[in-house]
């Protein structure tokens, strides 16, 4: 849950996408570009997720 | 979207399992079995990951291309998509995708990657928005026109820069539409509305393309039919400036590979279409042919009638039509002749088989037939019992996962892209005719009351004479490419049959078969050589025949030929080896059967029986072929009639004018 980009070996901005896509597309969410651009590690995507789910 | 693919069941298992095959050519087959089916954007970058772990740049049947790929946006996450569909059509595609925005500095630099790349194919994704930039929204038209021509001429120029790299092809991408409404409606009528300047400016684009040889990577297209939202996604584009929003790259990555298959010819050449539920609704075996449900009136009817249309509009474009059904023949091809609502005729079919055979099976007879490779067809059938068998027996056919309403049938061949194009020529113009000259001696033979009638009302009439220099190529042709009836499956190149030609006791035949349909062209080959022993025998050293023309008795009339030839030259027999193969069983019985004896040898070579004609014993089988012999020395219309083939002609009118063929 603390993982940040920082934390894994070559991550870029298109593993980001691919991993943000992959979230919308499984729990079938869309995030805000504002917080697409902001979301400081996993955890905070989890948050986020679970918020919409709501 | 990509929904003519069947769904993978285990997708990951199936991964696993293909990564578990013993060597790097087993895994990608087994890689792109995997590529044939739906796959959604994570797991083609799945599947592409693990292929490119193979890091095969080649392997036997996977022809390698490179391309480069030119974009004004983020198009990180496309070649995936790319290489996967390139996979599924069995090409191995190498991507080079150029530096974010730098595609003009790349191909002015002669140093630069995409340089020393040396794509044979690049393609340019650009978007729309480059050329919108300077327009304002109160532009006139004559303003606007002239922007978009500014931007057209700068794409031609790159065309030209892109093309002088090894001469590589050119595919340029379609201008997308993401414009939002500013007047609404009235968009269309401002010329300074974005909405207006797309449209003229794809407009522009595809008269430019078709000058230049361009060819059009239609995303504009495909997006007015999935809708836009499908291809583009605001949020990504403002995170990363991609335009083709991920969900849409699988199709857009199928839309480039039908392309580059296009250019390779591997397009698909054939349309099987089933029958009943498919071409028209219900079981004609049992509905009868008032009962089935086809035509005007009904919407279900309607929506069969969509598929023939459709089906017919491919066959006016040079795709080959062909039926794989089990039924009964008489009553299938009955629903051809005599029902009101048919749309296609029976004409239009250029291979009929309807059988109670496995489909597998009559796919393969189709493929035989017209001579092409079983990996051109595509098989269409609503019984998913059906299809999940041929795909599995014969995985190189193409058989899309048709919907359950036939109101989606032809939407879902369509979207496939199996009969993509690169270019419309007289050849694909005539190919229709070519395929229909062979449906309506089809025709003759369902309307014939018999084989000896079929044959007789053809007016077949046979050219030979012995090969001269502007055979040689079509003879090395059809004795290299024949497998069938081909006696020796002795090859030849070139050099050898001009060499063989040229020797004075070489005995070499052409056969040139007509009929009242067309011509078939240069269709059988034979070889005789005095055996080295007595040079009073002659041996065949090879006949080859066209599949084209099985069953047409030219096997008589061309030894009837070979036999008055050899007796012209004094000899006293043939001799002949048959040299069995897997794939030449249908002459098993041929030598037997024209009234050769077989020769015991002591040790036989593998496969092979001597046979042997004693041509004071011979007789002449009665044909309906009339012969002409092509003069050596005089261009290959002026024919002459041959002696043995007047005697034929007086033989069978005779047997015209007492009513009874023989």
């Amino acid at each position: 849950m603390e993982t940040q980009r920082e934390d894994v070996p070559n991550w870029d901005s298109f593993n980001y996408i691919n991993f943000i896509v992959a979230v919308e597309m499984e729990f079938a969410v869309k995030f805000k570009v504002a917080d697409i651009e902001s979301f400081a590690n996993v955890g905070a995507i989890v948050t986020e997720t679970t918020k919409m789910l709501a | 979207m990509t929904s003519w693919l069947p769904i993978a069941v285990d997708f990951r298992g199936d991964l696993r399992a293909a990564l578990d095959r013993p060597g790097p050519t087993e895994r990608l087959e087994s890689l792109a079995s995997l590529a044939t089916y739906r796959l959604g954007f994570l797991e083609t970058v799945q599947l592409d990951r693990t292929l490119g772990n193979l890091t095969l740049k080649e392997a036997p049947g996977f022809p390698a291309i490179r391309l480069a790929l030119l974009a004004s946006s983020t198009v990180d996450h496309l070649p995936p998509a790319i290489r996967i569909a390139g996979l599924r059509r069995k090409l191995l595609i190498e991507v080079h995708r150029g530096a974010y925005g730098q595609y003009r500095q790349e191909l002015l630099d002669p140093r630069s990657s995409l340089h020393q790349f040396a794509p044979q194919v690049v393609l340019f994704s650009l978007t729309a928005r480059e050329a919108i930039a300077g327009v304002p929204l109160t532009a006139t038209a004559a303003e606007v026109d002239e922007a978009i021509a500014r931007f057209v001429g700068d794409l031609r120029s790159l065309w030209r820069k892109a093309r002088e790299i090894g001469n590589a092809a050119i595919i340029q991408q379609t201008f997308l539409d993401v414009s939002e409404p500013v007047f609404g409606g009235y968009d269309r009528i401002v010329p300074g509305a974005p909405a207006r300047i797309i449209m003229r400016l794809n407009d522009q684009l595809c008269e430019a393309a078709a000058r230049d040889d361009v060819l059009l990577l239609d995303v504009a297209r495909a997006s007015a039919r999935d809708g836009i939202d499908a291809w583009f996604d605001v949020g990504r584009w403002l995170q990363g400036k991609l335009e083709i929003a991920p969900q849409a790259a699988p199709l857009y990555g199928d839309l480039v590979a039908r392309i580059l298959a296009a250019q390779r010819g591997l397009s698909k050449k054939c349309l099987v279409l089933d029958l009943d539920n498919t071409l028209w609704g219900g079981v004609i075996g049992d509905d009868g042919l008032d009962g089935i449900v086809l035509g005007e009136g009904s919407a279900a009817g309607e929506a069969h009638l969509a598929l023939q249309h459709y089906a017919k509009q491919l066959k006016e474009r040079g795709v080959i039509l062909a039926v794989c059904s089990k039924n009964d023949a008489k009553i299938a091809e009955a629903a051809f002749r005599d029902h009101p609502e048919m749309v296609l005729g029976r004409s239009d079919i250029s291979a009929f088989q309807a059988n109670w055979d496995d489909k597998a099976h009559n796919l393969k007879a189709i493929a035989a037939r017209l001579n092409i490779g079983i990996d051109s067809l595509v098989f269409v059938d609503d019984n998913p019992v059906e299809r999940a068998r041929v795909r599995q027996s014969l995985p190189m056919v193409a058989v899309p996962e048709l919907p359950e309403d036939p109101a989606q049938y032809v939407r879902c061949l369509a979207e496939a892209g199996y009969f993509e194009a690169v270019a419309f020529t007289a050849e694909d113009r005539d190919r229709a005719q070519q395929y229909a000259a062979n449906a309506e001696r089809e025709a003759l033979l369902g309307s014939a009351e018999s084989m000896d009638d079929f044959l007789r009302g053809l007016n077949m009439s046979l050219l030979f004479g012995p090969f001269t220099e502007v055979d040689h190529a079509r003879v090395v042709q059809l004795i290299n490419k024949t497998n069938q009836f081909n006696t020796t499956t002795r090859r030849y190149a070139g050099e050898e049959i001009a060499h063989i030609a040229a020797q004075p006791d070489a005995l070499t035949l052409q056969f040139r078969l007509l009929d009242r349909v067309g011509d078939n062209g240069l269709v059988s080959v034979m070889i005789l050589r005095p055996t080295p022993d007595d040079e009073d025998v002659l041996e065949i050293e090879n006949w080859v025949m066209s599949c084209r023309v099985f069953g047409r008795q030219l096997e008589f009339e061309a030894m009837n030929i070979a036999v008055d030839a050899a007796r012209e030259r004094g000899a006293r027999a043939l001799v002949a080896d048959y040299i069995a193969t897997a794939k030449n069983d249908v002459i098993r019985t041929l030598y037997p059967s024209l009234g050769f004896t077989e020769v015991k040898q002591p040790s036989p070579a593998n496969g092979a029986t001597r046979w042997l004609l004693d041509l004071a014993s011979y007789v002449e089988r009665d044909t309906h072929i009339v012969v002409r012999e092509q003069q050596n020395d005089r261009p290959r219309d002026s024919v002459q009639i041959h002696p043995h083939s007047s005697r034929s002609v007086a033989r069978r009118l005779d047997h015209i004018d007492d009513g009874n063929p023989a």
